[in-house]
């Protein structure tokens, strides 16, 4: 929907203002289709229905101000929409006005509210178009006409009119008096004159006059002295919907459920109006917010079976989603709820089964994990305490077993991969440190088998020292006996006797 | 040949064909008197002399000096005679005394030369004229050369000149004539007894070998045969003698375990000493000989008893006993028992090498590294078999030390005094991984496999230096080949320690 504050707040590539170029789209549609037969041009309509709201808000002490966007929101919705609301519009206005007055009446029982200002913008638009010169004019003639008028609303002089009831006469009364200067203007139009003579003339007076007709509808919807006609549950109901189509499109979620809540005093919130509604946050992906709504229906008509599947499938879609995501909890809870909508679904059954299962076997592997983890931890601690008493290799040996247990934790849990690759990174740069160590420490046995050498040569040595003592004993006897035998016979070598 | 003579100064005998005596130096040809002089009796106191005397016997004059005077003394009377006629009748009467004395002279000539000439020798011998009877006999030995009694007297007349050499000779040919008398025997071991020189103990034994071959020798020169052959290390000549000496049964028992052993009869020598130390409980020598030839055939535990019970019993061998008994307990693990028994032997043999280096073994093995520093670097600067190999283990103990320069000096000692050993190349690449050069410590440790591929410290020092440099795998086969190696007998080795190690590298660095 087309708002005056989007259309306001767009930057063009002109740099003109956003209204402005509405405007010239809005008379260069008229200039060329002529399709919309009715009403005031775009900005006499902004500009009338503006300036009544000005006039009710000063008389209602200020207070309704910050609903005024809401208003022009209202006053801006193009013909189509009034078409689509009121199809009798075209032919038959003051009914549709009329119906329109009987509406927000019966939903004024509430607050007023951002909504309820929207429709009286639309309200206002409807009366502005019924209350413009030229409505029956050829719709060349009368489209110049609204064309030049909207280029002069800036130059009209607001001339203020006495506030008169509506009754039975009222539109009639204004249709004529809206058409006392159409033939002047027309023919004028016709000579070529155009909106320089009596169309510029009376435009003031024309537009005050719809300015008034505006104000003496809204006062008397307001005022609670409107006619009452027959407002059906069904318009109140449509009424809701639009209104909460409205609040979605333009307001927060807060404002929309207190919207919601002020509806309900004027509607009672059936279970058919709760699934539109639902339909309607569904179509705004506003799934939970929806499938509250549908849970409200069918908690209210349990035997509304298109409810419970409508429930039952988003549960499961959205358990999907989160088995997807291997958000198994969560997937559970949404199969659960989707078993809950509609027990007789046996895919939400199966899918639930087996979730649980999933979420058995994960946790399974979860404690499987944890256990791994401790396993580990603890031969580490028994590898140190190997380390302490110089098994080195044991020690080795019982941190590649824990570094094996903290490998078999996978990624699936962050926490226990987190504490698996902890525990990895510490017992590979132990091992890292144990091996250099081993390796390093190996200098530390050269020249240990000095001794062993040592010992070698003292086996090495000749065992055949009998040897040289044999010859040192024979020769200690062989000198002792010569000497002996010297002394025992030198008399003999002396004696010269035979 | 020239004939020997007495040198006149110094008495002993020397060439005749010599200018001067060979002893003493003295000039020989004042010796014979001059020549045409007519000297025999002394110029001082008119005694008679002999041809060749030196002093007189009757006043002491020394005839040599008083020779050139005589001439005059003798020239004066004739000028006397000429001048006074009175004593001319005086003259005759001293003709007639001369003719006389020639006559009796004449007589005397025919006495001596009827005489014997051995006898004429002997008396000339007993007269002192001890060269004079040693020409006599040489010459007539010439005429009459198996004359045993001649021989023997001139082999007593050349001991009587210190010509002991030709003394054995000259009883040995008398010994070698029939019916020899048994004191030429006696005479000739007396002789060769007195024998000097190089070839002393050669002359010896031949001397006692020549005896020893006939009848009825004395036990004693039996057992001196043998002691002797001992000692010269003939080993034939020593079977030949044991042979004879035990078929004339004059052999003790001593002299036949010492020869066995010498034979290398070992079994046989240790049967015999063992008796001998069962009869002779004090004596040092039996128990020592007994354990050095039970060490020698590898018994090592009754050998040890032995020895100890030798150097208990103060044997003159303690060179040996404590020698031996220090390897075979160092051997054993028992390295201060080890080192008390070389501490023996080297009060034995103070500046033996070799006890001085397994003295210094044993030094090191309980622990007294300083000590046993010492003592190799003592051993290393001496000229013997064992420098090099005690330049190498000072290299060990200069390494462990921290010293590696002197290690690095020690080695190259020990290369320069021929040790070509596996343990040198370990200690060299050794030294090398100190100095931070791996590679050549590498190639050292590669060399010394070469040598000796059973040398365990190589393949343990490889190993650990090739796993220090990352290559463990082969570090890892080098270090199971030092266990296969070393097999059970780990004493004195890190092999358990090793063995956990290579377990452990096994399982951690390779594994991975």
């Amino acid at each position: 929907m087309i708002t005056g504050d989007s259309l306001k707040n767009r930057k063009f590539p002109c740099g003109s203002d956003g209204r402005h170029v509405l405007a010239w789209l809005l008379t260069a549609a008229v200039l060329v289709t002529g399709a919309d037969t009715w009403a005031w041009g775009p900005r006499v309509q902004n500009a009338v229905v503006s300036t009544a709201f000005n006039l009710l808000t000063k008389s209602a002490g200020g207070e309704l101000g910050r609903f005024r966007q809401d208003v022009l929101n209202g006053c801006a919705v193009p013909m189509s929409e009034v078409d689509r609301m009121y199809p009798q519009y075209s032919t038959d206005p003051v009914n549709a006005i009329m119906t329109e007055m009987a509406l927000l009446s019966s939903a004024r029982r509430g607050k007023f509210n951002a909504y309820f200002a929207f429709r009286l913008g639309l309200l206002g638009k409807m009366v502005a178009m019924y209350a413009a010169p030229m409505r029956d004019a050829p719709a060349t003639y009368r489209n110049l006409y609204y064309s030049d008028a909207d280029k002069a609303i800036d130059t009209i002089r607001f001339e203020p009119r006495p506030r008169r009831p509506i009754d039975g006469n009222y539109f009639p009364r204004l249709n004529a008096e809206v058409s006392t200067n159409n033939e002047l203007i027309l023919s004028e139009y016709r000579a070529g004159i155009g909106f320089g003579g009596a169309a510029s003339q009376t435009f003031s007076q024309s537009a005050s006059l719809t300015v008034a007709s505006i104000l003496d509808v809204w006062t008397q919807m307001l005022s609670g002295n409107t006619i009452q006609g027959s407002v059906s549950e069904a318009q109140l109901r449509d009424y809701v919907l639009e209104g909460c189509q409205y609040y979605l499109a333009n307001r927060s979620m807060a404002e929309f459920e207190t919207a919601l809540k002020n509806f309900s005093a004027v509607v009672v919130m059936t279970p058919d109006l709760r699934i539109r509604l639902g339909d309607l946050l569904y179509e705004r992906n506003l799934y939970e917010r929806a499938i509250r709504e549908y849970e409200q229906a069918l908690a209210e008509a349990p035997d509304r079976r298109d409810i419970a599947q409508r429930v039952c499938r988003y549960y499961l879609d959205r358990g999907q989603e989160q088995l997807k995501q291997n958000a198994l909890e969560d997937a559970l809870k949404s199969f659960e709820q989707a078993v809950n909508a509609d027990a007789l679904n046996e895919e939400a059954v199966k899918f639930r089964v087996d979730t649980e299962q999933q979420i058995a076997e994960r946790d399974a592997r979860l404690e499987a994990f944890r256990a791994a983890l401790k396993r580990g931890a603890e031969l580490r601690n028994l590898a140190e305490q190997e380390i302490e008493g110089k098994r080195i290799a044991e020690g080795i040996s019982l941190l590649t077993q824990a570094e094996a247990a903290f490998s078999e934790v996978t990624d699936e849990f962050p926490m226990e991969a987190q504490q698996r690759n902890r525990g990895i990174k510490e017992v590979r740069d132990r091992i890292a440190q144990l091996k250099n160590y081993l390796v390093s420490s190996v200098s530390s046995y050269s020249g240990s088998d000095w001794k062993r050498d040592l010992r070698a040569a003292a086996g090495s040595a000749n065992p055949r020292a009998y040897e040289p003592a044999v010859r040192q004993y024979a020769g200690s006897r062989y000198t002792e006996l010569m000497q002996a035998l010297s002394n025992e016979f030198k008399a003999i070598l002396d004696s010269l006797d035979q | 040949m020239a004939e020997k003579v007495l040198c006149p100064f110094c008495g002993q005998m020397t060439d005749s064909d010599k200018p001067n005596c060979v002893r003493c130096g003295a000039p020989l040809q004042v010796v014979k008197p001059p020549a045409g002089s007519s000297l025999t009796r002394c110029p001082a106191c008119g005694a008679s002399v002999d041809r060749g005397d030196i002093i007189c016997t009757s006043c002491g004059a020394n005839l040599l000096k008083l020779a050139g005077a005589a001439g005059n003394i003798q020239a004066a009377p004739q000028e006397k005679r000429a001048g006074q006629n009175w004593l001319r009748v005086l003259g005759w009467v001293l003709a007639g005394i001369v003719m006389l004395a020639a006559v009796a002279g004449a007589g005397v000539a025919v006495f001596w030369l009827t005489r014997d000439p051995v006898v004429q020798a002997r008396d000339a011998a007993q007269r002192g004229e001890i060269l004079t009877a040693i020409n006599q006999l040489e010459k007539y030995l010439t005429q009459k050369p198996a004359d045993g009694p001649a021989l023997a007297l001139l082999g007593k007349l050349y001991a009587r000149a210190e010509q002991f050499d030709k003394a054995c000779d000259s009883l040995l040919k008398a010994l070698d004539q029939p019916n020899p008398d048994k004191s030429w025997q006696l005479a000739a071991v007396a002789a060769a007894a007195r024998l000097t020189g190089s070839e002393a103990v050669a002359r010896q034994l031949k001397v006692l070998d020549r005896i020893c071959r006939s009848d009825d020798v004395d036990p004693r020169l039996w057992r001196m045969l043998a002691m002797g052959y001992v000692v010269s290390g003939d080993r034939k000549a020593l079977t030949d003698a044991l042979g004879r000496g035990k078929s004339t049964g004059k052999l003790d028992s001593e002299t036949l375990a010492v020869g066995l052993a010498a034979e290398g009869d070992l079994a046989a020598a240790e049967k015999q000493l063992r008796e001998l130390v069962v009869l002779t409980p004090d004596n040092g020598d039996y128990p020592a000989l007994v354990g050095l030839l039970l060490d020698a055939q590898g018994q090592s535990e009754p050998a040890m008893k032995f020895l100890e019970k030798a150097l208990q019993n103060k044997t003159t061998l303690a060179r040996w006993v404590g020698l031996r008994l220090g390897i075979l307990r160092l051997m054993r693990g028992e390295d201060q028992q080890a080192l008390n028994a070389l501490n023996q032997a080297k009060i034995a043999a103070p500046d033996d090498p070799e006890i001085l280096y397994y003295q210094a073994v044993a030094l090191r093995l309980v622990g007294l590294r300083e000590e046993a520093q010492a003592q190799f670097e003592r051993v290393a600067s001496m000229n013997s078999d064992l420098s090099g190999e005690a330049a190498a283990k000072l290299a060990a103990i200069y390494l462990e030390a921290g010293e590696v320069d002197k290690a690095a000096s020690a080695v190259r000692q020990a290369r320069e005094r021929g040790v070509n050993t596996p343990e040198l190349e370990v200690i060299h690449g050794r030294v090398q991984q100190a100095l931070g050069n791996p590679s050549e410590a590498e190639s050292a440790f590669r060399k010394a496999i070469q040598l000796n591929p059973d040398y365990p410290v190589a393949q343990l020092e490889l190993g650990l230096l090739l796993v220090g440099r990352q290559v463990v795998a082969e570090g890892v086969q080098a270090l199971e080949k030092y266990l296969r190696l070393v097999g059970d007998n780990r004493a004195d080795t890190r092999a358990a320690e090793i063995e956990v190690l290579v377990s452990q590298l096994k399982q951690s660095v390779l594994s991975s």
